[in-house]
Parts: C-alpha cells; sequence; structure tokens
C-alpha cells in the first residue's frame, strides 16, 4: 500500500469527481490550444492565399508581358524623324517642325537595310493663314509611304495624295459649307476637295493634307521637308533604342522621337494592372491582419478568462472533496500519516488531472482549429507547445488544488474523529 | 508505560465552556487491560485522543515510555504515533473504496517498512476476515467492518491500543471474537485502554476506572 494506490483506487471511486476536475482542464487546454490553432492556420491560410494571388499576378503580368511583346511586336511603334536642330517644344506648341530637312532622308532610308522600320511617310507641314477664306489651317504636304527599296513591296499605308486634290479637316469643311468635289482656291491655286474628314477632335480637324510637290511650291521649299513618320516599327521588348540609333546611323542630321501610339497604352495599362495586382495583394494582407489582430484580441480576453474560471472550477471541486473525505483523512493521520503525505494525496490527484487534461485538450484543441480553419496539416502540431502545455496544465491544476490540499492536510483528526 | 499527568481539556462553543477533561491523572503499566467506562459527554474520547497524540490538551503531560509526547513537534508525533499507538473507533473509520486487505495495510502509508504479506494474512484469518479479503467496506456486516478496523490497528503491533466503544454496535458472537483479539494483545504485552459501556469487558479488564461527567 502506497500513496499513489491510494489516489488510483480514490480515483476510481469518484469518477465523477475526476472526470469534473479532467473536463474543466480540457477545456482550458483546449481553449487555448484551439485559439492557438485558429491563429496558426490563418496565418498559414493568409501565405497560402497571398502566395496564390502572387502567382496568380505573376501568372497575368507574364501574360500580359507575353501580349505587350505581341503587341509590340504586331503594332510597333510610331517615331518622329526630325532635324537635328528642332527645338521640341517647339514642335509641341506649334504642331509642325519649324526646321527643314532634305526630302532625299526618307529616300536614303528607304534605300537602307533597315530590319526595324517600317512605314516611312514623309511629310512637309506649316501653319498658315488661308488667304481666300481668312482662316489659320495647318497645311501638310504628303507623298504617300515611301516604299523600301530591299524589302518585299507591300501595298502601301498611305498613298499620296493627287496633285490639284485636297483633303480637308472637319473644322474647316464643316465652317465653310464645303463638300466633295467643290473647288477651292489656296494660295492662288485651284484645288479640288477630295474628301472631307470626320471630326477627330485633334488639330487634324483644321488641317489640310494636299500633294507634297504641291505644299513644297506653295510654301516655297522645294525639296524639302520637316518629318518622317515612321509608323509600325518593328519592336519587342525594349529595342526602341536600337530603332533610334539605326535611324541616326543612316541619317545623322536627325533626331528621332516616339509619337503616342497604342504600345504605350498598353505598356501603361500593364503597369496599372500590375499596380492594382499588388494593390488588391497588399489590401488582402491588410485585411487578414486586421483579422488576425481581432482573433488575437478575443483570445487574449477568453484565454485568461477560462484559465481562471478552470483554476476556480478545480479549487472548488478539491475543497468538495477534501470535505467528503475527512472521516478517511482523520484515520490516515490517527494512524500516523504525516502532512505532507496528505498534501501528496491530492496533489497526486491534481497532477494525473493536469497531466490528462493536457493531452486530451492539447489534441481536441488542435482539431477544433484545424476544423475552424478546414486546414489538417501535421505542422500544425507544435511540439514545443505541447510540451509547454504538458508542463503548465499540471502546474495550473497543481496550483488550483494547493489550498485544498493544504486544508485537507491542516485539518484537525480528533476533530472529526471526536463528532464520530 | 503510560503516565497521563494532570491534563485538562476545555472545549469552547457559543455560549459556554465544556470542561472535558478537568485534571485527570493516570498510569497504566505495560500490558495493561484498562477498561474506561463513564457517561456520554464525560470525555472518554477525548482522552484516548489526547493520549493517542492526536488532541494537545489544555494543561498536563502525556508521557509514554517517559516521553512527553506534546513535546514532539507535529511530524515527529505522527511518526510516534505510527511506530507506538494504535486506534479503533466505534464508527470504524474504513477507507469505503479500499478492500478490506488494503483497509488493513492502510498503516503502511506512515511506516517505512512492509508487514510480510503472511503475517498479514495470519492477523485477518486470526479476526475471521479471510473470506473478505477483497470486499469493500459497503460489503462487510457491522461485526466484519470492527473486525477490519482492530486488524488494521494490530497490524504493526502498537505498544498501545485505545479503542472507543467498539463493541458498541457489536453482535455478542462479534463481541467476543473482538475481546478475544484484545485479550491476545495484552498477552503478548500490549496495553490497552478501553473506552466501554459494556460491563462484560471489565471480566477481561486488569482494571476499570469510572469518568464522571462535569
Amino acid at each position: 500500500m502506497n500513496i499513489n494506490t491510494l489516489v488510483i483506487k480514490e480515483i476510481k471511486r469518484r469518477k465523477l469527481n475526476f472526470f469534473l476536475g479532467l473536463l474543466s482542464v480540457v477545456f482550458a487546454v483546449t481553449t487555448v490550444t484551439g485559439a492557438l490553432t485558429m491563429l496558426q492556420v490563418h496565418d498559414l491560410k493568409t501565405n497560402e492565399i497571398i502566395t496564390e494571388k502572387e502567382a496568380e499576378t505573376r501568372e497575368r503580368m507574364t501574360l500580359l508581358e507575353d501580349d505587350y511583346r505581341k503587341i509590340m511586336k504586331k503594332l510597333g511603334f510610331n517615331l518622329l524623324i526630325l532635324p537635328k536642330d528642332q527645338n521640341i517644344s517647339d514642335l509641341f506648341a506649334n504642331d509642325f517642325a519649324s526646321k527643314l530637312m532634305p526630302e532625299s532622308y526618307v529616300d536614303s532610308l528607304a534605300a537602307s537595310h533597315s530590319m526595324l522600320i517600317r512605314h516611312l511617310l514623309p511629310s512637309l507641314q506649316q501653319k498658315i493663314e488661308w488667304p481666300e477664306k481668312r482662316r489659320t489651317v495647318l497645311l501638310i504636304g504628303i507623298r504617300g509611304e515611301v516604299p523600301f527599296l530591299y524589302k518585299d513591296p507591300k501595298e502601301p499605308m498611305m498613298i499620296s495624295v493627287q496633285k490639284g486634290t485636297m483633303i480637308m479637316g472637319f473644322e474647316l469643311h464643316d465652317k465653310l459649307g464645303l463638300e466633295q468635289g467643290d473647288e477651292v482656291k489656296l494660295l492662288g491655286r485651284k484645288f479640288k476637295v477630295e474628301e472631307c474628314n470626320e471630326p477627330r477632335g485633334n488639330k487634324d480637324d483644321i488641317t489640310i493634307w494636299i500633294n507634297l510637290q504641291e505644299a513644297q511650291e506653295l510654301l516655297n521649299k522645294q525639296g524639302k521637308i520637316n518629318a518622317i513618320l515612321a509608323l509600325k516599327c518593328f519592336c519587342s521588348g525594349g529595342n526602341q533604342a536600337q530603332v533610334r540609333e539605326e535611324v541616326q546611323s543612316v541619317l545623322p542630321g536627325t533626331q528621332v522621337i516616339e509619337k503616342g501610339s497604342k504600345v504605350l497604352i498598353r505598356a501603361e495599362a500593364r503597369a496599372r494592372a500590375a499596380k492594382e495586382a499588388q494593390d488588391a495583394i497588399e489590401a488582402e494582407k491588410i485585411h487578414r491582419k486586421k483579422l488576425r489582430n481581432e482573433l488575437e484580441k478575443f483570445a487574449a480576453i477568453l484565454v485568461p478568462l477560462v484559465l481562471l474560471s478552470s483554476a476556480l472550477w478545480i479549487a472548488f471541486l478539491f475543497i468538495g472533496n477534501v470535505s467528503e473525505r475527512k472521516s478517511e483523512i482523520g484515520i490516515l493521520r490517527a494512524v500516523g500519516v504525516k502532512e505532507k503525505s496528505i498534501m501528496r494525496l491530492f496533489l497526486l490527484k491534481a497532477l494525473l488531472i493536469g497531466i490528462s487534461g493536457a493531452v486530451i485538450g492539447y489534441f481536441l484543441g488542435l482539431g477544433i482549429g484545424c476544423a475552424w480553419g478546414g486546414l489538417f496539416t501535421f505542422s500544425l502540431f507544435n511540439l514545443y507547445f505541447f510540451l509547454l502545455v504538458l508542463l503548465c496544465a499540471p502546474l495550473l491544476s497543481l496550483l488550483a488544488a494547493y489550498i485544498p490540499a493544504v486544508m485537507a492536510a491542516r485539518q484537525d483528526p480528533a476533530e472529526v474523529l471526536r463528532e464520530e | 508505560m503510560l503516565h497521563i499527568e494532570n491534563i485538562s481539556k476545555k472545549y469552547t462553543t457559543e455560549n459556554k465552556i465544556i470542561h472535558a477533561l478537568d485534571n485527570i491523572s493516570l498510569t497504566v503499566e505495560k500490558g495493561e487491560f484498562l477498561a474506561i467506562h463513564g457517561p456520554s459527554g464525560c470525555g472518554k474520547t477525548t482522552l484516548l485522543l489526547t493520549t493517542g497524540g492526536l488532541l494537545h490538551p489544555d494543561e498536563g503531560r502525556i508521557l509514554i515510555n517517559s516521553e512527553n509526547i506534546y513535546d514532539l513537534s507535529a511530524e515527529k508525533r505522527a511518526v510516534f504515533r505510527a511506530r507506538n499507538i494504535g486506534f479503533v473507533f466505534q464508527q470504524y473509520h474504513l477507507i469505503p473504496y479500499l478492500t478490506v486487505l488494503e483497509n488493513v495495510q492502510v498503516p503502511a502509508l506512515a511506516q517505512k517498512n512492509n508487514v510480510p504479506e503472511n503475517k498479514i494474512y495470519e492477523l485477518i484469518e486470526s479476526l475471521g476476515l479471510k473470506e473478505r479479503l477483497q470486499h469493500t467496506p459497503a460489503e462487510l456486516s457491522t461485526g466484519e467492518k470492527q473486525r477490519t478496523a482492530l486488524a488494521r490497528a494490530l497490524l504493526y503491533n502498537p505498544k498501545i491500543l485505545l479503542a472507543d466503544e467498539i463493541t458498541g454496535n457489536l453482535d455478542q458472537g462479534n463481541t467476543d471474537i473482538v475481546m478475544n483479539c484484545l485479550s491476545g494483545f495484552t498477552e503478548r504485552g500490549g496495553t490497552i485502554l478501553l473506552v466501554t459501556h459494556d460491563k462484560n469487558a471489565n471480566g477481561l479488564a486488569h482494571r476499570t476506572i469510572y469518568i464522571e461527567k462535569q
């Protein structure tokens, strides 16, 4: 016979008392483990969601990159070749280049072996007073597309305006009441209105397009042009600089600027999409963090409350147990069992409750946490935390049972035995 | 062997003071069987508890083999009690979830050495409990319960046996078994203080004293 046997026998006898104590520890440990597992599941889910979103974004960006590459390749991008001494600010302020360059430049470019430059459109542009109609117009002389000598001839993107004809912007023909087929005089020369453009909402609405040679004659700038538009240049990735270098190697007296193109718009859209995707990820992160903080706050309130309730519950159970075992304690003291051994009787029982409760509660809490998050993974089993629970739960149980155990040890055996 | 010197013990209740023992002195020799008689409430149980080192007297000394047991610390007194004193009470105080065998072995919780099993069985058999070894107190008759309590008190062969009304609830057959056991104990040199209302006990006791109610 020893104290351990007595403890086990007593537990077997008073199963409900042990079970209620166990329930209390299980509840406390389950709450703590469950709360922690929920937080862990939350973190894992957050990582999963963010990783998923990042992968989605990467995939989308790769697709956009691919689209971008295809678009660049398919559409090319537009370049404006200007005289080297042309001030760019003036160009944007006046809507045309004020400096001139030989028309032969376009022929030189067309005669080059450039693989990147495609459609070449030379022009002579100048804002003038249309004396016959007393209006300011932008006069553009065009020659149509200049074909490359060493490339397969294709249908030109733009044909020249026939001599003696003009194409008129919307604002002009609308305000002047002109229609296709009408005849008008421009700088003393007769032209037939070949085409009336629809409104475009830009400088084209006040533009008159005529044959380049006639424009040179009217403006007294024979053999001169002030811009070559190179449309749909081949481009993939970041080789715009290479295109510029190629142009300038053929025409050193020029400068090349990029004109707004679909490619740029697409590139901007791509950047915007990337930013939006990143913003969405950040928003998700913030949302998840907020949710975690709320969970943490909830756990921070709940856990101490549960631990305190559990400790009180165990203490009351043990006080009841001590009271129920008064006679037993009395006789044990009478036969010479020391106070320490009486305390051991109760503390050993509390220890068993604590250890059993820790094991059951941990796995129950883990299961509940996993079920809550819908995530069952072995990685949620935390050995360090399990050992901590295995240490703390019995400690909690021992602390709660300590005062009742002291009460039992200090109980006056004579009082009990005399009462009988 | 046992000297009770001028012991007094009083209990204080809400509105009065009860003098349970008032200046009692008594000497009991080794191997003596002392029967103590007296009306209910005269302090017989208090005398036993005080003698057994469980209830500190307000005044006086209890000397067992010349040692004042109340000079010992509570821990040492518990050890002393385990080695020298056996208790038997009218209400048995058996532990309800232990079998007869285990209840008899309860004093082992306070001892360093275990009594050999054959000695335990011998003791149990001498008290007619052989067939009840694995029974719990709830399954025993009154006499069997008291005999179990007696076996428990005698397991470590104490020097003094303090018995309080142990035949009060027993029939004649059980009383005879118990009294024979007590006789055997004194024959082996044990000292008995038996508180009883049973006049028949006087026949076996070496001496009988009467305590008057205060």
